[in-house]
């Protein structure tokens, strides 16, 4: 059990995070990407201008906009959106970008290479691939 | 006079409610998250109450203690950390979190999500009395954005005969991009005035356009 842990926590990012197939842009119309981002049933898009990565919404930051009651047909992604989000190299292991993550208190990190996004990883990707190692401790005697 | 077409939870609340027993394992837990694509979970006691909510942050928090996937760092003082207390457990009572913020089915989704950004949470349980009847999540929040003009219109309609007590076929109402267009006659200025604040403050209205409707009084004046 610990080794597959090991296993797990060892692993480069780049090997198991999702390719973002939803994106949005910046000038967008906040409607916009949130209709997509129900549409496709997921919690986060990053905002790529240029084929740059420039932000990353979520619905975190959706929930503010409601939060705020603004127009989300006049508001566009660049207001709500997180700009300069914090994001993982492709070369650091889960362990760390786990650690990044809850300290950061957010579930989504975009993951980079050579300065170019080639994906996504999130705590679900992470819990997903524990749960598969079969290293989640079942109860208090069996952990550590 | 407090009058809203405004969605409250019980509008866009998922119920029933997926939720796990005090004692489920961490795999339980998670299975059942990956299950219904859900990062979070409502914990009820043996009485079928809600006790807490387990988030997946929770329970990589505990894998992120010693033996687990990272290093945590320790409080220098040696003071007890909610997050390591947690850390030790691995059913959900002992790795959930106790202090939930509720709210009941008729609190309005603005307000749901001011206390979602408030509190820094994910989903906010829905209780009638001591009963978990529902949960809203910052994803149904999200239903804010996209209503359908058929809904809309049918709100806007509600919004003119319930609280103003005009009879919507009076009026031709149409709902392009979530401007509302009302064209028709009134008797009052202060109708007009009135419709604009009133279909204003339905959820999912941008503009009111008025400026195809008349008042009988302003043309008495002009004359």
């Amino acid at each position: 059990m610990d080794e597959n842990r090991d296993l797990v926590s060892t692993m480069r990012v780049e090997s198991f995070c999702s390719p973002m197939d939803v994106i949005a842009t910046s000038a967008e119309p906040l409607a916009d990407a949130a209709s997509r981002m129900r549409f496709n049933d997921v919690g986060c898009v990053p905002v790529i201008d240029g084929g740059r990565l420039t932000g990353i919404l979520t619905e975190r930051d959706l929930a503010r906009a409601v939060a705020d009651g603004v127009d989300p047909r006049v508001m566009v992604v660049a207001d709500y959106m997180s700009a300069q989000p914090i994001v993982v190299d492709a070369d650091a292991t889960v362990r760390e970008a786990t650690r990044v993550m809850i300290d950061a208190g957010i579930r989504h990190l975009p993951v980079l290479e050579k300065g170019r996004m080639v994906g996504i990883m999130s705590m679900r990707d992470i819990l997903a691939e524990l749960l598969w190692a079969n290293v989640l401790p079942a109860n208090r005697t069996g952990d550590e | 006079m407090i009058a809203m077409r405004a969605l409250r939870a019980r509008d866009i609340m998922s119920a029933p409610v997926v939720g796990v027993r005090w004692d489920a394992s961490v795999p339980d837990i998670v299975s059942t998250m990956r299950r219904h694509a859900i990062s979070g979970v409502p914990v009820l006691d043996e009485f079928g109450l809600l006790c807490g909510i387990v988030t997946e942050a929770n329970i990589l928090e505990k894998e992120a203690g010693p033996g687990g996937l990272t290093e945590l760092s320790y409080r220098r003082d040696g003071r007890r950390d909610p997050a390591l207390a947690r850390q030790a457990g691995s059913t959900a009572e002992e790795i959930m979190v106790h202090n939930v913020v509720t709210a009941t089915a008729d609190a309005h989704v603005r307000e749901l999500a001011r206390t979602m950004v408030r509190c820094g949470i994910n989903r906010i349980p829905i209780l009638d009395g001591e009963n978990l009847v529902g949960i809203v999540t910052r994803a149904d929040i999200l239903a804010m954005f996209d209503r359908t003009p058929f809904e809309l219109l049918a709100d806007v309609r509600a919004v003119l005969s319930e609280e103003l007590r005009m009879d919507p076929d009076r009026f031709e109402i149409v709902v392009v991009n979530a401007v509302v267009q009302i064209r028709g006659h009134v008797d009052a200025d202060e109708d007009i005035r009135l419709i604009e604040t009133f279909v204003g403050r339905v959820d999912g209205v941008s503009r009111v356009d008025t400026s195809h409707l008349e008042s009988t009084e302003s043309r008495g004046a002009l004359r």
